[in-house]
């Protein structure tokens, strides 16, 4: 006698997730990003900013090429001998921690404020949603863009600039869910019970406005990761001693004339696979939780 | 929709108020500008003179008074770097990076909206998911890269396209234009395509999408029954519905593209106000970047009001009255 298994959410969302081929191949994928970015700078053969480990006699090497002991650049090197594996490995890491940090950031402050704006609801969230449209109605690239012309360069001013330029958004959304919700009996319940207001926001209506900010918030991620390296590619990011994938292709930018496209085409092809799978793995999260998708 | 216009206008100089004030403020805090613009061995004197000259001495609600003063009358200041005034400068700029825009977003429709039907229409076969796919690529392409690539395989390799520049342009209405001429034509396509691929890739989904909705529906098998040609179906049937969903996005991308043209014009070399602003960021060149932001700030509320006006004669559904 077999007992009939018991679907979680969560076991079913897995098992409608991996039906698509190409969303469980993005999957992992991610998780080889992700793990190079974090372990990686471990497993290089060298650190490409440590000056005692580069040498100028091997510089501006083409992919394949090997180095004076025995190692091989399977991507080549730059005009200063450093191995361009190394590079990208740094480079992503830091591509990867400035868009985790500022995506994480931008939903927390962006949720925070749409939820109690919706709760407290009467002028305070007019006058919110009047900042959240100004916000709003420009685009997320030309916010980013005044901020860092304001602020200058460095990490922690372009983990600012993205969160600025990001948050509006998901005050919106929170606060659209937030007010449908308001008026469900549970909330009611949690009136009755005189909690206190911060504990109704937070442990009752929160809870419940997070689904659709999932899809929203991965995506995010992706996006905060591309304009972190259009800005650094601009030279209005990140500085030169925190070279993120955005500022390899710049340095590789000068040498596309001369013939070193490895320079610039590996460490966009690398910038491309991150933020692609991280897009198609939140694509199928949206089909999955999306009920309208469904046959 | 007098009423409409009027309050839309009030809103936006209120809004252009408040961005007036937290750029200048905003672009006050940056650094000294006078660090940069006079040599390091000018004397004390020479260095005072020169801070009285900017006006950069007075206190800032004293500047920003002074500033808004000169707005009113179209004076946005002089440029610290090119000494010319930086309205001018934004200005003469304009019309070519326009003209980008509206190339980039020409393409995109031109080629997104086949596409879009071609998936919508075909949704299981491998046409209809490749394109749908491939579109998600389209979204994670960095545009910078792929503006590199392109000046790599087109003008490096192949030797197709020229990289840099407008080409030969012609004058209408006393404004410059690349698009009439061949020279320009050759200029325009890879920016044009490179700022393009973004909505090209919104405008494929929502077609496609919207197309997949709409088949389904009454009117859609009424059609069908009635034994119209497929062609008639598609483009006056089917069409006309979805356009209101991609005319709005159409026009709320059009600032989307205007801001990103800074990208493309510094990788193509395109004298529009893009390349002018980065450089000015990194000079200090504080009056531009003022006159750059408000400039684009009055573009950005033009365009909305436009789309608005718009949407509520594709779908008489929506009213603009009273707001």
């Amino acid at each position: 006698m077999s007992i009939p298994s018991v679907q979680t959410p969560f076991k079913r969302f897995i098992s409608e997730y991996v039906e698509r081929k190409t969303a469980v191949f993005a999957f992992l994928l991610l998780v080889f990003v992700l793990l190079t970015a974090f372990l990686g700078p471990f497993l290089t053969m060298q650190n490409p900013y440590d000056l005692a480990q580069i040498t100028i006699m091997e510089s501006g090497l083409a992919p394949g090429a090997e180095s004076i002991d025995g190692n091989t650049f399977w991507l080549g090197t730059d005009d200063q001998g450093r191995d361009l594996v190394s590079a990208i490995v740094f480079g992503l890491r830091i591509s990867i921690m400035v868009g985790i940090i500022s995506g994480v950031l931008a939903v927390v402050i962006g949720t925070s404020v749409g939820i109690v704006s919706a709760y407290v609801g009467g002028r305070i969230d007019n006058l919110i949603m009047r900042v959240v449209d100004l916000f709003l109605g420009f685009p997320s690239f030309l916010i980013a863009l005044i901020c860092l012309a304001v602020l200058g360069r460095g990490a922690d001013k372009v983990v600012l600039a993205l969160v600025l330029s990001q948050w509006a958004n998901f005050a919106r959304i929170v606060r659209g869910v937030a007010i449908a919700e308001r008026e469900k009996e549970y909330m009611d319940a949690a009136r009755g019970l005189a909690l206190p207001k911060s504990r109704i926001i937070f442990r009752h209506l929160l809870p419940n406005c997070l689904a659709p900010l999932i899809v929203v918030a991965t995506m995010n991620v992706a996006f905060s990761i591309t304009l972190e390296a259009s800005l650094s590619f601009l030279g209005v990011g990140l500085p030169i001693t925190q070279p993120s994938l955005g500022l390899l292709i710049a340095n590789g930018y000068e040498y596309i004339l001369t013939g070193k496209y490895w320079l610039s085409f590996y460490p966009g092809l690398s910038l491309l696979i991150t933020v692609a799978s991280i897009n198609l793995v939140a694509d199928r999260m949206r089909d999955v939780l999306n009920p309208r998708m469904k046959k | 929709m007098t009423l409409f216009l009027i309050r839309r206008l009030q809103q936006s100089i209120v809004v252009l108020l408040v961005m007036s004030f937290v750029v200048f403020a905003g672009v006050f805090a940056i650094g000294n500008p006078i660090d940069s613009l006079i040599s390091p061995e000018a004397t004390e004197q020479e260095r005072e003179k020169a801070i009285s000259q900017l006006g950069l001495d007075q206190p800032l609600y004293a500047q920003y008074f002074v500033f808004l003063k000169n707005v009113s009358r179209g004076e946005l200041g002089t440029s610290f770097v090119h000494n010319r005034p930086a309205i001018k400068l934004i200005l003469e700029r304009l019309p070519a990076t326009l003209e980008l825009t509206v190339a980039a977003l020409v393409f995109a429709i031109i080629v997104g909206i086949p596409l879009g039907l071609l998936a919508g229409l075909n949704t299981e076969s491998l046409i209809g998911r490749g394109i749908l796919s491939s579109s998600i690529l389209f979204f994670s392409l960095p545009t910078f890269w792929v503006g590199l690539m392109m000046i790599l395989l087109f003008s490096i390799n192949l030797g197709w396209l020229p990289t840099t520049g407008r080409g030969e342009t012609v004058e209408i209405w006393g404004i410059h234009a690349s698009f009439l001429t061949l020279d320009g034509l050759r200029h325009l396509a890879m920016p044009a395509v490179n700022l393009g691929l973004y909505p090209l890739a919104l405008i494929i989904r929502l077609t496609a999408s919207g197309t997949q909705e709409t088949i389904p529906l009454e009117y859609m098998k009424l059609a069908k029954a009635k034994g119209l040609r497929r062609r008639r179906i598609i483009f006056i049937h089917l069409l006309k519905n979805i356009m209101i969903p991609i005319v709005t996005v159409i026009g709320l991308q059009f600032s989307v593209i205007l801001a990103f043209a800074v990208v493309t014009e510094s990788i193509f070399a395109w004298p529009g106000m893009g390349r002018l602003i980065i450089d000015s960021i990194n000079l200090l060149d504080r009056p531009v970047i003022v006159a750059y932001l408000l400039v684009t700030v009055v573009v950005f509320l033009i365009v909305n009001i436009l789309v608005d006006i718009l949407y509520s004669i594709l779908d008489p559904r929506v009213r603009l009255g009273g707001m």
